[in-house]
């Protein structure tokens, strides 16, 4: 099966024969898959999963540098294969648009093998995924959300310290025992102190200090909670104020909700020792509720004391929200245009570079390599001592003309080496052309008083993509006609 | 149509002379003359038809009578077959006028060469190392650009430069190393060139035949001797259907045997009528290559001392002077000296190896033979090099 499609592509399709594209994208393919699935065996839901792209997520796992070094062995191989034959410097009939074809293999070949990171947290994500129902998941997270706000996460949590970060916890409210005959309404607010599960007393202005002067009660609400939303991809975004104060006000919804979130922790197997009754006595009838404002049932005014469940009561509030916001950011997951494009450019360096060594000898190669280490340094020079110099607007004018010199260079050797450097040097020094614009727009826009930041912001990655394609254009109609034309001079 | 005609008469002619050589026994020179004219066909059928004779001779080894009997039905098949012809056979394809090229490095100076070159014309270049040989196959291949004079090369479709490259082979005295099996090679070349699927297999095992490849076709580069590698390194070019091939010594490390087939083989599918190209021809084997060739060159110092022009225009000519022999004798060289004085011998030399005698020019070879043979001297060998580019080596 295999000699017969080598010999069908050998006979009938040279150049895909010669660039071994389909035996490279099948070996491609099957890292891809063994990716994917090195990133499905790695998602472990217990592990605390946190990342804000894919990239990031891959890079950060062990398995980075074993993938890193199997996409450099496939790259070599198949690059060895590739040199194996050049119909090009062969002077076989090689017409622009084969030239231009084989310089796109390249540009596929190294995107695709550089992009096995998107594979495996695919791998990850779809693992994340597995069993996720999207409807359950988005009303256990309202639901969640609803709620959280009065919740205690663990027994070790009931501290004066983890008041209003992240963590409620009960206080009660105690008029000081010297203040004890007067009537409330001779009571003033430094009266009164609270005292933490622990038996510590705070007064009212240390609770404030340590608060930030957020509300706070009995019922441990707090203004300031992590939550989860179904339509926020970055985590951090997560701490945000949508406790409602409505959810306070209706017992009865109260009572059934708290039913149905006790109901999702026993079916997602959440550690927790709580029962919406012994939460619903807990937090309507505490021992002192000077917060009725909150409260529309006025029954509940009088309520006595928190009872000792209340200290008693916890959920294993880490695991729930990490199953709500794996399930929440794996299925928001997408591949982040500034990656992309970054991977875009590194392959496009990449295909570049092969490209300059497939289209010319070793010798010039060899030489524009060394020549572009020299240039490096020199032009680094000059750009230091014009930046010195205090006429730094000038380098860009600098870096062009140096680009469009080697051009000119290429066209004006008569010596077929240092045509072929040159010609070499402006290809690979091409790119770095949409930063020199990148530059201009820069400075054009700040003499405009125009807000460039948040320009490039909006627009960085269309920027990069519409340079991408303009230099593949300017692959095919510049410089294949130019390596052609090149490879056909006499020394 | 005068043309179509005339080629069709001397495919005719031929078929009937590889006939003649089957019926004089000599099979293998027939079989190499039998699969010219059929790549001359450029009929794929054909091509399999030959390469399942050959296949058979390999498996079979058939006698004469058997081998002709089906040779025979192969050379009716070839002959209704007809020959396909793409270009036309004696057209001037190159003319180089004045050419020179510099090194100042090395102090050397090529030219200023004149020459021209006709499709299905071999011209053979001579002269001893470091004399320009290389420079100008290399300046006639468009790899080295000329300090003076002017290439013209009248082919078709050539309108860039790569295009004319393209139909310019160059084959460097060491040919460079190649990957893989040598079918695999001929095949992605002949692919390069549009010829694809089963053609591709057909026409590529009929030049591996051709080229005496056959058991060698799936080994690969380091498998090969010296001279099966050139070989490879002809059918590789010669499935490019270049208009110009030019080759730097290809006879280099070549066998005595090998090096007559390789030429013979040159000469022969140069001249196919179907696809006529022109050739030239490096070699410090002179008689070889005065043997194929239609015109030779002789550089020294960079200089065209003389082209042999036998094919046309005689005006280029450098008749010779003397008439010089080149012999090999046990005898001593008083005796020789003697013997020779006879017919007025001008200049013996020797050079540790071989006699030189040079006499006036009237002198022939059977005045010579006979001389010596009264004298009673054994000759091992002689040679006329009058003509031959041989006489400016030991005149020099």
């Amino acid at each position: 099966m295999i000699r017969k499609w080598h010999k069908y592509l050998l006979e009938n399709y040279p150049l895909l024969w010669n660039m071994r594209l389909p035996s490279v994208l099948l070996v491609i393919l099957l890292l891809h898959i063994f990716h994917y699935f090195i990133g499905y065996v790695h998602f472990n839901s217990s592990s605390d999963a946190y990342w804000e792209n894919p990239a990031g997520l891959f890079f950060s796992s062990s398995f980075a540098l074993f993938s890193i070094i199997g996409s450099f062995v496939v790259f070599i191989l198949w690059l060895v294969r590739v040199f194996r034959n050049n119909p090009f410097k062969s002077f076989y009939p090689f017409s622009n648009g084969q030239l231009f074809s084989q310089f796109l293999i390249l540009l596929l070949v190294s995107f695709l093998n550089i992009t096995y990171y998107y594979s495996y947290t695919m791998g990850f994500v779809h693992h994340g995924l597995k069993g996720v129902n999207y409807t359950n998941l988005k009303n256990g997270t309202k639901l969640y959300n609803r709620l959280v706000g009065l919740m205690n996460d663990n027994k070790e949590s009931y501290g004066i310290e983890f008041r209003c970060g992240t963590y409620p916890f009960p206080l009660r409210k105690f008029v000081d025992p010297e203040k004890q005959g007067l009537s409330p309404e001779m009571l003033k607010p430094s009266d009164f102190f609270y005292e933490a599960n622990d038996g510590r007393r705070f007064s009212n202005r240390q609770i404030d200090s340590m608060t930030g002067g957020v509300s706070y009660s009995y019922l441990n609400y707090c203004n300031n909670y992590p939550v989860l939303s179904v339509d926020v991809g970055d985590p951090r975004e997560m701490y945000q104020t949508n406790i409602q104060e409505d959810v306070l006000s209706d017992p009865k919804q109260l009572r059934a909700d708290m039913e149905a979130f006790v109901r999702l922790l026993d079916e997602e197997h959440i550690d927790h020792t709580i029962t919406a009754e012994a939460w619903f006595n807990a937090v309507y009838h505490p021992p002192y509720f000077p917060v009725s404002q909150l409260i529309a049932q006025s029954s509940m005014r009088n309520a006595q004391g928190i009872p000792e469940l209340s200290k008693g009561y916890y959920i294993d509030r880490y695991a729930l929200e990490r199953k709500f916001r794996i399930a929440q950011q794996v299925r928001r997951f997408r591949v982040e245009p500034g990656v992309l494009c970054g991977m875009l450019y590194a392959a496009l360096g990449m295909s570049l570079l092969i490209f300059t060594f497939r289209a010319t000898d070793r010798r010039v190669w060899l030489i524009t390599i060394i020549g572009a280490a020299l240039i490096s340094l020199i032009v680094g020079a000059f750009s230091a001592l014009i930046a010195f110099s205090g006429a730094a607007e000038s380098l860009l004018a600098f870096y062009s003309f140096i680009i469009a010199s080697f051009f000119v260079m290429h066209l004006l050797s008569t010596r077929k080496s240092w045509s072929g450097a040159a010609l070499n040097w402006f290809t690979l020094s091409l790119p770095y052309f949409s930063l020199i614009i990148l530059g201009w727009l820069a400075a054009d826009r700040h003499s405009g008083k125009k807000d460039f930041e948040y320009w490039f912001r909006e627009h960085a990655t269309e920027y990069f993509y519409l340079f991408f394609i303009a230099y593949i254009i300017v692959v095919r109609l510049v410089l294949v006609p130019a390596y052609r034309r090149w490879q056909a001079m006499a020394e | 149509m005068q043309q179509a005609e005339d080629i069709k008469g001397r495919f005719a002619s031929r078929l009937k002379e590889v006939a003649e050589i089957y019926q004089q026994g000599d099979s293998q020179l027939a079989l190499r003359r039998l699969m010219d004219a059929a790549i001359d066909t450029a009929n794929t059928d054909i091509f399999d038809a030959v390469t399942a004779h050959i296949e058979w001779l390999e498996n079979a080894n058939p006698d004469e009578a058997q081998n002709w009997e089906t040779s025979q039905t192969l050379l009716n098949r070839i002959a209704a077959a007809g020959v396909a012809p793409r270009t036309t056979f004696g057209e001037r394809i190159l003319e180089a006028s004045g050419v020179r090229k510099r090194y100042t490095s090395r102090s050397f100076e090529l030219g200023p060469v004149d020459t021209v070159l006709a499709r299905g014309e071999m011209l053979g270049l001579v002269g001893e190392n470091g004399n320009g040989k290389t420079t100008l196959l290399r300046i006639l291949a468009q790899e080295l650009s000329v300090d003076e004079g002017s290439i013209e090369y009248f082919l078709p479709q050539s309108g860039n430069a790569y295009d004319l490259r393209s139909k310019l082979a160059y084959i460097p005295q060491r040919t460079p190393k190649w990957f893989g099996s040598l079918m695999d090679n001929l095949k992605f070349t002949l692919s390069c060139y549009g010829v694809k699927g089963q053609a591709n297999e057909s026409y590529v095992l009929m030049m591996v035949a051709r080229m005496g490849l056959w058991k060698y076709k799936n080994m690969q580069w380091n498998e090969l001797s010296s001279g099966y590698k050139m070989r490879f390194e002809l059918a590789r070019t010669f499935l490019r259907r270049p208009d110009i091939l030019l080759l730097d010594e290809p006879l280099a490390n070549l066998d005595m045997q090998a090096q007559q087939t390789i030429l013979e083989d040159l000469k022969s599918l140069a001249g196919s009528l179907a696809n006529p190209i022109g050739v030239v021809l490096s070699s410090q084997q002179l008689y070889e290559v005065e043997k194929v060739s239609d015109r030779v060159l002789f550089l020294r110092r960079g200089q065209p001392l003389w082209q042999d022009q036998r094919a046309a225009d005689p005006g280029d000519v450098l008749p010779p002077e003397h008439f010089i022999i080149e012999f090999e004798t046990q005898s001593p060289r008083e005796e020789l000296q003697a013997a020779l004085a006879k017919l007025s011998v001008e200049k013996i030399s020797f050079n540790g190896g071989t006699y030189v005698a040079q006499f006036p020019v009237e002198v022939t070879m059977p005045a010579v033979m006979e001389v010596l043979v009264s004298a009673g001297i054994s000759l091992l060998y002689i040679r006329d090099i009058s003509k031959s580019t041989r006489r400016f080596f030991v005149q020099s």
